[in-house]
């Protein structure tokens, strides 16, 4: 996804994007190392070796000051990047329109090209900052605290570790019932929409039928459909959600039910492992905030595919080679058309559900944690 | 449905009241449930840390624990889980029963609302406003509750312990309520720039997709391609502004809450509190809990937009819920025969510039009574009145001397049928499309009514037939596609009927078959006809001629063009003009 972001970005835009995930991948890591130190220092201050706190003490507050100032270095070059890809997109979106085949704008497109300069093009150029940077932290800073477990105590470190695949398959398995879900319910708000548009465009003639029974029934058989293709979608993507949640919650089970075993064994030194216990309940919040991102994900693939798809419009082969002059401007009208035909159907029906509530609905009940 | 009878305003929501006990409670469950694992990591804590001094371990103790923040767990995602099931449930049924409500609302609408710009309207209404109200009711209620109930279980809690470290705890919670405050004001003028700004981009872009076909055939699109460039440039400008006047305080937001910042704070109050004689196992609470307090805070203001443009999207609906259905009579009368009566009309669109006055006209069974006049006389508008388009401003309209007005809207419509210029057929079969409003009709009688409105062999010509749907496997000419309406007309049988004489169809026999197609729909009945092309109206039993909203002659063409009027010049006009486009056989 980056690379395609990237592909549509100018050269300056381009170098900013990567400073910027540069700059957040390395808060990313001191993020998961300050969260390591935690385990000395609470240790320290549990047995009670002051001098050993204030060290400690100092060395979190460097690596806190580090981080506090690459998170401030990464969000002034996110504030240009995105500024940057921006203003690169509408470029490239007006260069484009130039370039397409006439016969491309044989039906109006001045909605879908409207919501893109205006809409999509914004909500691409804030996606580094507004969820590609809690993707990166989401998987490095956990990846750092579980390198640094295994310094301290191998067994809850393995513990957490074999939790990491279940994870990502739960991530996953929540994107793809949404996906699968959210195509279909694209398709059903589009039948419904056009359906009571169909409705109030004929309105004359069905008050002529006298409140036509036929009408009726196909206004209410595709508000059905769409109210039936929501509840799939929730009823999939909820199956996915809760059973990430579930694994979420399960691995924070485990490492409690391990400590307490430990514990009760007596194999660890209490102060250890109350501070490593702090550190594996907090460990698992970023993992959790980057599997609620799902759905932006989703959408920002969606608009980049838009894009792709304008893109792909003009790439078709432009017969200059063609003796007569006046192949210029290269017409292909009904290649072109059927590309677009296939982008017309997906776009609007894609934002009815997902615009409002971007990168937020694929939420887990997880995580509010406190 | 018991909402039709509420004001428009009320019972928005009331599909979903019942769901918003369940989400809230759900909610607050989950929010409290969320402190026990945390509680019970303390309690682990105050268990085991004497051990460390070489006392033994409470085994069933820590056990019990251990339990207890494995059930708390559970409970907390369980609760949290249904409270998002519950909310997206309630979000699908509100918005079904939002969609059926605007379904309602338009076939209640007076039919001159429904215009050109329908299509766009009703598309905002029944895809984005309904769908920006999920964030309401799917997240925002759950998210605004776990945002109160959880940091408030977790407060108290830290208060109990130990109230230093709690107060302490308290800061970030409160800086970074005051520095949101603070970044959020002015928010709404610059939000009203912004939308100004984007409305200006999508006038640019939509100027530019609009001029590029036309001015790109001559190669010169850079005007409008340089309005577009001009309006980015602003428009990334103004935006690139916004994002450096916000970023700071924004970034300065999050950096103070950051979970890393955050614990070292803590931890810098606790170790200096433990050095001062606190208990070392009393500032855990507030690490722990600590680190959480301001992320559901920092979330709901995350959903701020979101919420903006979901109240938006209430205002359009209730606005459009509030449009005034047609007026029905509470004592409707039944119509005594089927003379139509036009008795002292005036109408007005506006209220304020009259556009008809003083229209005194009748129109007998088996009769045609034609309209002529320039566009922007009246005549269409007059039409219209008949089937209630609009209701007069002044005077009235009867059918079989009732007001119709005072005629309940199914009876008035099996009196008037109409056939209007723009031809609307639905996406569905065209068998449907004919007995549109006889769903019983047999297959004969629809096959009849084609016959007559001479498309049956053109249907018959599609693969499927009859079963061809409009759109899909049947693509229609305008003129077939107005056959097809007329065939509807037939089969409807009313004994009024006002049409609207097609306008010049490209292939003279589409016209010859319409002209053929209509004049068996005229007969018997008492018709009222638009008439664009004077050759067609030269039989009628009695032409009305509009000129400025007023009848200014009126008489039959023989009797017209001997008067020597306004008629007798239009008809010269006529003839000198169109005679010699006329198709064979329809030359008067």
């Amino acid at each position: 996804m980056i690379r395609r972001l990237l592909h549509y970005s100018s050269s300056r835009a381009r170098r900013l994007v990567i400073a910027e995930l540069a700059a957040i991948s390395v808060t990313a890591v001191l993020q998961g190392i300050a969260f390591l130190m935690l385990v000395p220092l609470l240790r320290a201050v549990f047995v009670g070796d002051m001098d050993s706190v204030r060290t400690w003490l100092v060395a979190i507050a460097v690596v806190g000051a580090a981080y506090a100032m690459g998170y401030w270095t990464a969000s002034q070059i996110g504030m240009k990047a995105s500024t940057a890809v921006l203003d690169s997109l509408l470029d490239r979106l007006g260069n484009r329109l130039v370039d397409l085949p006439i016969a491309w704008f044989g039906t109006d497109r001045s909605g879908l090209l409207t919501e893109m300069a205006t809409q999509d093009a914004m909500f691409v150029s804030t996606a580094p900052y507004s969820f590609l940077r809690l993707i990166i932290i989401g998987f490095l800073s956990p990846a750092t605290v579980l390198v640094g477990m295994y310094v301290v105590d191998w067994r809850l470190a393995l513990a957490m570790t074999v939790m990491v695949p279940l994870m990502v398959f739960g991530a996953r398995s929540v994107r793809k019932a949404i996906a699968r879900g959210e195509a279909d319910h694209s398709e059903a708000v589009a039948g419904a929409s056009n359906r009571v548009i169909e409705f109030a465009r004929t309105q004359p003639a069905l008050r002529a039928a006298g409140g036509s029974p036929i009408a009726e029934r196909l206004v209410e058989e595709a508000l059905q459909d769409q109210h039936r293709a929501y509840r799939k979608l929730l009823a999939g993507g909820g199956i996915g959600i809760g059973m990430f949640t579930g694994i979420v919650q399960l691995s924070l089970t485990v490492v409690v039910l391990l400590g307490a075993y430990l514990a009760v064994g007596g194999s660890i030194e209490p102060a250890t492992l109350v501070a490593l216990l702090v550190l594996g309940v907090r460990f698992n919040e970023p993992i959790v905030t980057a599997g609620d991102l799902g759905g932006g994900v989703a959408i920002a693939r969606n608009t980049l595919d838009r894009f792709d798809e304008l893109h792909a419009v003009t790439a078709l082969p432009e017969p200059d080679k063609l003796a007569k002059p006046q192949g210029r401007t290269g017409l292909s009208p009904r290649r072109s058309a059927g590309v677009r035909r296939n982008a017309g159907s997906t776009t609007g029906s894609a934002r009815g559900h997902w615009a409002c509530s971007a990168p937020r609905c694929g939420r887990s009940a997880g995580s509010g944690a406190p | 449905m018991p909402d039709d009878q509420r004001p428009a305003t009320e019972g928005f929501f009331a599909p979903v009241r019942g769901s918003l006990a369940a989400i809230i409670g759900l909610s607050v469950l989950s929010a409290v449930s969320s402190v026990v694992p945390f509680v019970a990591m303390v309690e682990l804590a105050r268990t085991l840390l004497p051990s460390s001094a070489g006392g033994a371990v409470d085994a069933g103790r820590v056990w019990a624990i251990a339990a207890v923040a494995a059930v708390g767990l559970m409970v907390y995602a369980g609760a949290g889980f249904a409270a998002a099931v519950v909310s997206h449930v309630a979000d699908a049924d509100l918005q079904v029963s939002l969609r059926r409500r605007i379904v309602r609302h338009l076939r209640r609408l007076p039919l001159g609302w429904f215009d050109a710009r329908t299509s766009g309207t009703v598309r905002k209404l029944v895809e984005n406003d309904v769908s920006a109200l999920h964030q309401l009711v799917g997240h925002t209620i759950q998210d605004v509750v776990t945002a109160v109930a959880a940091p408030l279980v977790s407060i108290v809690y830290l208060f109990v312990v130990q109230w230093q470290m709690a107060l302490a705890a308290l800061v970030p919670l409160i800086l970074t309520a005051v520095l949101y405050v603070v970044m959020m004001r002015g928010g709404d003028e610059k939000y009203l720039l912004y939308d100004q700004a984007v409305a200006r981009l999508s006038g640019a872009t939509v100027e530019f997709v609009h001029g590029i076909a036309v001015v790109k055939r001559f190669g010169q699109v850079g005007r409008s391609h340089r309005r577009y460039r001009d309006e980015t440039t602003g428009y990334v400008r103004f935006v690139d502004q916004w994002t450096r006047e916000t970023a700071v305080m924004f970034t300065i937001i999050e950096i103070v809450t950051s979970p890393v910042v955050v614990l070292v704070y803590l931890l810098s109050v606790g170790s200096w509190l433990v050095g001062t004689g606190a208990a070392p196992i009393d500032i855990l609470p507030a690490i722990l809990l600590g680190l959480g307090l301001t992320a559901p805070l920092m979330k709901l203001g995350a959903s701020a937009n979101l919420l903006r443009t979901a109240t938006k999207a209430q205002q359009s609906l209730a606005e459009f819920f509030r449009l005034p259905p047609i007026p029905e009579s509470d004592s409707p009368q039944r119509p005594a025969g089927h003379d139509v009566a036009v008795e002292n009309v005036g109408f007005s669109y506006d209220g304020e510039r009259r556009v008809l006055h003083e229209i005194t006209a009748s129109c007998a069974p088996g009769t045609v009574t034609a309209l002529v006049g320039a566009s922007g006389s009246g005549k269409s508008t007059l039409a219209k009145l008949v089937p209630r388009f609009y209701d007069v401003t002044a005077g009235r309209v009867a059918i079989g001397a009732a007001d119709v007005r005072d005629i309940a809207s199914e009876q008035l419509y099996r009196e008037v049928s109409f056939v209007f210029q723009d031809v609307h057929l639905l996406r569905t079969s065209l068998r449907d499309n004919i007995r549109l409003a006889r769903a019983d009709a047999s297959e004969a009688e629809v096959e009849d009514a084609a016959r007559a409105a001479q498309i049956h062999e053109r249907i018959l010509r599609f693969e499927r037939g009859y079963d061809a749907v409009v759109g899909e496997h049947a693509n229609l000419s305008g003129g077939e596609a107005q056959r097809v309406t007329i065939a509807r007309a037939l089969l409807a049988d009313a004994p009024i009927l006002v049409l609207d004489e097609a306008t010049a169809f490209a292939d003279p026999d589409s016209e010859a078959a319409i002209q053929e197609a209509l004049s068996v729909l005229t007969t018997d009945r008492a018709v009222l006809v638009i008439a664009h092309r004077l050759h067609t109206i030269v039989g009628v039993n009695q032409i009305l001629v509009l000129d400025g909203g007023r009848i200014v002659e009126r008489g039959t063409h023989a009797e017209l063009v001997a008067n020597g009027g306004t008629f007798a010049r239009m008809w010269a006009d006529y003839q000198e003009n169109h005679a010699r486009a006329l198709p064979r056989g329809v030359r008067a």
